[in-house]
């Protein structure tokens, strides 16, 4: 497995999991993304995200009940795990880190 | 509204999808087609789904792992190449035999190939080549076709434009045998050249180098020059450019401005020349008639059709438009009619007469393709052959890996790894042996070609390399599946037992390849003998004409025609037979071996119903026949009195034994003194000669008179009386040079010309000769490796047969009958296939060999014996053995 910190998608699909906790599944992902982030993806990718997640055990997945929305078909749930807990809190307190490292002429105006 | 994703989609993409996933794809995928449906409507729901459904491809983490969890296929890929490699050290004698095989077939092939590309490409760099067509002209008198040819009426091309709105564009042209020019008071022989109008460039797309494409030939004495010929005129540090504007004489008061320069005509254009004069010139020179005569038929059109239009549409018009014009008869005392020949097929068809380009004989150019095919398919065979009868063998070795796991398809996967291995390696070394053998190839043929057709050409719009690959790679998996499906059949327990054999159906393919094999050398070597006798039969038969020790000198051209023409010429044919080493010569218009001109309106006065008949003429002086030592049958031969400075008083004429039912004479003596009438006069006909071969072999003898015409454009011949010296031909120049000052001396040998007649046949002898060869070898090494086989797994029963007492004659009888019917069957299949072929083939021929069952006989006793031995070798090999060896065998 390659590296442990997160890719930009991969860090915004994880952090979309979290907050729609216990009900994560590959449409509903996408249309927070696209509601919450503006911006488009196409389910595929969000499928491919979701894999790439759970290969680096920062997800856990299960399967619901058949919907009949779906044609019949289960939906896979998606929860972040602890480890993509610890994930998460890393790459944020980084940023907090360089963020509180700038100096205040940068920015100015 | 009832609508669901498509169930095709979703069944192909959950063949490729990660199974584990599958269920969460399927069904995200159909909700978004549910939200689509609602929000989009169906049409759009459909394509978004197809596009969702298509990206999921995308990610590998989605698409079906491969059968193992960790794929090692380099590994076994390795394993396969290790053991293919220790295979063919092992058996040398099948590598051999196959790589022989293959290798020879597939050299062969890819020199056909260029062959055939070359020969079909022609006239292809027209970039209109599909809408442009040739008009052709058929002849008929009283029913019967007189003439099949290219030429016809200068009228014909003007007048179809005007009559059919389907003709875009048309040109006219006639061309010119070797002439001479001044430039720049120096003499050039050219070769041949056209004289076409000023629409030539906007039908052909030859490439300008400078000059105005659409004035270049756009008025009278115009000409635009090839690079070739232009390369000729320049001196040193010129460029063939500055020749523009530049003066060239003919034998003709007015000069020629050189108004153009072009490239020179691609080697596959069937119009080949040197330079083009303008067609004005022409009308300006020969007169009126060359631009308005339904009569005088020497020209040459073709046509561009508009886009889209129907040629059947407009060739039944033609039918139409032939008797409109030509009312059955009553213009030019033939009954026209008209066609349109694609310019694409011009060059494949030479059953036409008159013909103006460079025309081959399309069916033997499709027969090379078809023979070296024939060859990598017995190849293949052999190597289809060979390996199912080693299956047996090598069933341990597949027993193996199967009992330790292996896959179905790594059988199958080793298999073909041995075919694509040993075909590589014929491969890369046929693609040395091509360039080796190319120069070779390319004197035979005459060709300039090389492997860059094969790389450059396309053949319906697919680059051909890769429709070449496609087709290539299709037959490795033929030839590879079938041994690689036996060999997987075997159930592991009875490989691994020993107790296996091929079943039925496997040996009787096996058998019917063989037969295919040696019928297909039957008809090879047939052909090949047939071939070889016919060029031997043409090129050694009698012709009713001597041609030896005769040397042909072009006539003085610059030499202006006057009332002492006639008397200068034959001042100097007596200057010359007064050398010795010369027995004399001749003026003439033809020579042997040269086509002739035709006269359409021939009226025998001896029937009143013979009219409109067609003869061939040729314009002789009174020693002509002498010199080519023709028979007279009666009357007498021309004297020189016969000649005439005013054209006008020449009447008398001899005709050949042909002519006489034309003219409706029962005999000879009957002719002698009766008056036939052709352009518009009477002629009385003073003798009859025995009918002689003017032209090849291919051609039937037909009616021709002979004429005591003289024309500056006539040839000399001159017969020596042993061989040639160089000194006495030095000694005709300074002659020549004496009696015809500005003129160029030039000359040939006749028997050389004669041979030339048969090049093409010669080269397609040589051709098949190898062919043949190759075909047998292939196929008898193959029986060979199957008798072998075949032998090795009898080696127990030889054993015991020898221990009973039987002898080599016995137990070659017993082993090899098997074989032996086999190409017995051959032959008589393939028999009656070369008979009808033969058949078919000398019917190209007005004369040949009386060829037939015999030869075919002979080629199949061959074929036998040649089998035989090799049985026989083989089993003497194998029975030769100590009979204790043999039964220790296992």
């Amino acid at each position: 497995m390659k590296g442990t910190n997160l890719g930009e998608l991969e860090e915004i699909v994880l952090l979309v999991v979290a907050n729609l906790f216990d009900n994560a599944y590959g449409i509903l992902i996408k249309q927070e993304i696209e509601e919450k982030c503006n911006r488009t993806i196409t389910i595929s990718t969000v499928h491919n995200v979701l894999q790439r997640l759970n290969e680096k055990d920062y997800l856990e997945s299960r399967y619901s009940d058949p919907t009949p929305e779906r044609g019949g078909k289960r939906k896979l749930l998606f929860r972040v795990t602890k480890a993509g807990q610890a994930a998460l809190e890393t790459s944020r307190s980084m940023r907090e880190n360089l963020w509180s490292g700038i100096p205040k002429v940068a920015f100015d105006q | 509204m009832k609508a669901a994703p498509s169930k095709f989609l979703t069944s192909l993409l959950s063949k490729c999808c990660n199974t584990a996933l599958w269920e969460s794809i399927e069904g995200d995928l159909a909700e978004l087609f549910f939200l689509d449906l609602k929000k989009k409507g169906k049409r759009k729901a459909q394509v978004n789904y197809f596009l969702n459904a298509l990206a999921f491809l995308r990610y590998h983490r989605l698409r079906k792992k491969q059968n193992s969890k960790t794929p090692n296929n380099m590994a076994l890929i390795k394993n396969y190449l290790k053991v293919s490699f220790r295979d063919l050290k092992r058996n040398k004698t099948f590598a051999a035999i196959n790589l022989f095989g293959l290798i020879a077939g597939m050299t062969v092939s890819l020199l056909m190939f260029q062959y055939v590309l070359f020969e079909t490409s022609f006239d292809d760099f027209n970039k209109d080549a599909n809408r442009i067509y040739r008009v052709i002209n058929d002849r008929f008198q009283n029913g019967e076709l007189v003439q099949h040819g290219a030429i016809t009426y200068p009228t014909i091309g003007p007048t179809m434009k005007a009559d059919f709105p389907e003709i875009e564009a048309y040109t006219r042209m006639t061309y010119s045998g070797s002439n001479f020019i001044n430039y720049q008071n120096e003499v050039f022989r050219t070769g041949d050249y056209l004289i076409a109008d000023e629409y030539c460039f906007s039908i052909f797309d030859y490439e300008i180098i400078k000059g105005q494409k659409e004035s270049c030939l756009d008025a009278a004495f115009k000409m635009v020059l090839t690079r070739r010929f232009a390369e000729k005129l320049i001196k040193k540090g010129e460029n063939v450019t500055d020749l523009i504007g530049q003066p060239i004489h003919f034998n003709y008061e007015k000069p020629f401005m050189i108004t153009g320069i072009m490239e020179n005509p691609p080697a596959n254009s069937h119009l080949q020349f040197e330079f083009i004069t303008s067609y004005k010139s022409f009308i300006a020179i020969a007169g009126e008639g060359a631009d308005n005569s339904w009569e005088w038929s020497d020209f040459y059109h073709y046509v561009k059709l508009k886009e889209g239009v129907n040629t059947e549409a407009i060739s039944s018009k033609l039918e139409d438009f032939g008797k409109r014009y030509f009312k059955e008869g009553e213009v030019s005392g033939g009954d026209e009619k008209f066609s349109l020949q694609p310019l694409n097929e011009v060059h494949l068809d030479d059953s036409m007469e008159y013909e103006i380009g460079v025309v081959t004989d399309g069916k033997t150019v499709w027969l090379m393709l078809y023979i070296a095919i024939f060859i990598i398919v017995i190849a293949w065979i052999n190597y289809i052959n060979l390996n199912t009868s080693r299956a047996i063998q090598r069933a341990k070795e597949v027993g193996i890996r199967k009992s330790v796991g292996a896959h179905k398809s790594q059988i199958i996967r080793q298999s073909f790894t041995e075919t694509l291995l040993l075909n590589f390696i014929a491969l890369v070394s046929s693609i040395g042996l091509v360039l080796v053998f190319q120069p070779i190839f390319n004197r035979l043929t005459g060709l300039d070609l090389s492997m860059s057709i094969i790389l450059t050409s396309s053949v319906w719009g697919i680059p051909f390399l890769i429709l070449l690959i496609g087709i290539f790679l299709i037959a490795l998996a033929l030839v590879a599946l079938y041994p690689a499906m036996l060999v997987t059949r075997f159930s592991t327990q009875d490989i691994l037992k020993g107790s296996l054999s091929l079943k039925g159906e496997i040996v009787w393919l096996r058998k019917g390849m063989v037969v295919f094999q040696f019928t297909l050398a039957v008809i090879l070597i047939t052909a090949t003998i047939a071939i070889a006798r016919q060029i031997e039969f043409m090129l050694n038969r009698d012709l009713g004409v001597d041609v030896d020790n005769t040397m042909v000198v072009y006539g003085p051209v610059m030499t202006n025609w006057d009332s002492t023409f006639i008397n200068k010429i034959d001042l100097f044919k007596k200057s010359l037979s007064s050398l010795s080493g010369i027995e004399r010569a001749t003026f003439s218009n033809r020579v042997p071996g040269m086509g002739m001109g035709r006269i359409f309106q021939v009226t025998s006065k001896a029937d009143p119903e013979a009219n409109n008949l067609t003869s061939n003429f040729m314009n002789v002086d009174h020693e002509f026949s002498e010199l080519y030592g023709l028979e007279f049958i009666t009357g007498r031969d021309f004297e020189f009195t016969d000649h005439n400075i005013d054209g006008d008083k020449v009447r008398n004429l001899v005709i050949n034994e042909s002519a006489l039912p034309l003219l409706k004479f029962n005999t000879p003596e009957s002719a002698i003194g009766q008056t036939i009438n052709f352009w518009n006069k009477d002629w009385t006909i003073i003798g009859v000669i025995k009918d002689f071969h003017q032209q090849s072999l291919h051609k039937e003898i037909e009616p021709v008179f002979l004429i005591p015409y003289y024309d500056t454009g006539n040839n000399f011949s001159i017969k020596f009386s042993s061989m040639v010296t160089p000194a006495l031909v030095e000694a005709v120049e300074k002659r020549y040079d004496q009696y015809f000052p500005g003129n160029y001396f030039d000359y040939y040998f006749l028997t050389d010309e004669i041979k030339g007649l048969y090049d093409n046949d010669v080269r397609v002898n040589r051709v098949s000769n190898v062919f043949a060869a190759l075909s047998i070898i292939i196929a008898v090494l193959g029986l060979y490796g199957l008798v072998m086989i075949t032998l090795i797994r009898k080696t127990k029963e030889i054993g015991i047969r020898k221990v009973l007492g039987a002898n080599m004659g016995q137990l070659l009888a017993t082993l090899g009958k098997e074989f032996i019917l086999l190409v017995f069957i051959a032959v008589l299949v393939g028999a009656p296939v070369s008979y009808l072929a033969l058949m078919e083939w000398k019917a190209e021929f007005a004369y040949s060999i009386n060829i037939g069952a015999g030869l075919i006989l002979f080629s199949s006793f061959l074929l036998i014996l040649i089998s035989v031995i090799t049985i026989g070798f083989q089993t003497k090999k194998i029975t030769g053995n100590n009979p204790v060896e043999s039964l220790r065998w296992e």
